[in-house]
């Protein structure tokens, strides 16, 4: 069974590429364009990661990763947080709430990026971490 | 503009920008190449929102260069600067009231009395964080000044900080947010043409600046700024 993965971006375009980057490793994926959608799918549906914007309406990423962490049914689930803002400051909040990887806008080299998000997550091998990590530069 | 603002126009332009990049990319490897129109399309509409900005950035920056005092339309102002703000932020779920009264044109920097009206608009604006809020710009003419009032039903002041908010570096943004800059910038653009500001709040009830710039008298010895 593809393992299914939450995609939450107010951006349809953003949502858009992830998709179909997703679709072509194998992942089943769905979609949320904002923090109050993406809780309510995370209630009724069992995803194995989570991609998360933090700037969007009715409920921020933040509040999203911090109700999914002291809910014992989604607390976790492993969350790459996809956002524009690129201060360490942001980084730490992000991590400190249970982030387990951070991607910032604009994104170069999505698709590295996104893969080696996603193999940190789920402990690929170091070889292919490095790869993908020199891809990243 | 102040830096919270420059720093939100940076975060608009790296959406879209974001989008160019991840819909490129996406083409680039697409072997069936009858999608890639739609990826185009993608792009063009990433590319043009960009353009939107800096189209905004632009007209700003020659205001803003210019140093000379204009007679100021103060509508106009408040028009242009809502249109501002509104291409760096989130205010779909906000909604806008102009009670806009016939007022007096003021005699100032063109450039400054904007950035006063940016800064203030972009703090109600996150005062009411993205959700369902309502935002009252309004003007009338006094005696001897004109009025403008920006209201929101954000979250509101503390009391404890209303007598700090116009020091400089006061903030209760979170880091990176904003220096703290802000409204000291306005309340010394408001002191130099000789206006007031002041503000109510109520935590969980929201927020009214009321600034007032005064006018030219009728010929009784008050001091001028501003004309009809």
């Amino acid at each position: 069974m593809p393992k299914k993965v939450l995609v939450v971006d107010d951006e349809q375009v953003i949502r858009k590429f992830l998709r179909i980057h997703l679709i072509n490793w194998g992942y089943e994926v769905k979609e949320a364009m904002d923090g109050v959608e993406a809780l309510e799918q995370l209630s009724s549906d069992n995803f194995d990661f989570l991609l998360l914007d933090i700037l969007m309406p009715k409920k921020d990423g933040w509040r999203v990763l911090e109700e999914m962490r002291s809910n014992p049914k989604t607390k976790n689930i492993p969350v790459i947080v996809l956002t524009a803002k690129d201060e360490d400051s942001y980084m730490l909040r992000g991590y400190n709430l249970g982030a387990n990887y951070y991607m910032t806008k604009p994104f170069t080299n999505t698709k590295a990026q996104l893969l080696y998000g996603i193999q940190l997550m789920f402990g690929k091998n170091s070889e292919s971490l490095r790869k993908l990590e020199e891809k990243i530069g | 503009m102040s830096p919270a603002t420059i720093f939100d126009v940076i975060h608009e332009i790296k959406v879209p920008l974001s989008g160019i990049i991840g819909m490129a990319e996406v083409a680039l490897e697409e072997e069936d190449t009858s999608k890639n129109k739609s990826y185009l399309m993608d792009i063009l509409n990433c590319a043009q929102k960009i353009s939107e900005i800096v189209g905004g950035l632009r007209s700003y920056s020659r205001i803003a260069k210019k140093e000379e005092q204009i007679l100021v339309d103060i509508h106009k102002v408040l028009e242009d600067s809502l249109k501002m703000v509104r291409l760096a932020i989130n205010t779909t779920s906000v909604e806008v009231i102009k009670r806009f009264q016939p007022v007096e044109k003021i005699e100032a920097n063109m450039g400054e009395i904007q950035e006063v009206f940016t800064n203030l608009i972009t703090n109600a604006f996150q005062a009411m964080n993205g959700k369902k809020g309502r935002l009252i710009l309004s003007t009338r003419s006094l005696k001897d000044s004109i009025e403008v009032k920006v209201s929101d039903n954000g979250i509101g002041i503390p009391q404890k900080h209303l007598d700090k908010i116009f020091d400089p570096y006061f903030t209760t943004k979170n880091p990176g947010e904003g220096m703290g800059l802000g409204l000291n910038i306005v309340s010394r653009i408001i002191t130099k043409y000789k206006g007031t500001i002041d503000v109510e709040s109520k935590e969980g009830i929201g927020t009214t600046f009321t600034i007032k710039f005064p006018i030219k008298g009728d010929g009784n010895g008050k001091e001028s700024f501003g004309r009809r």
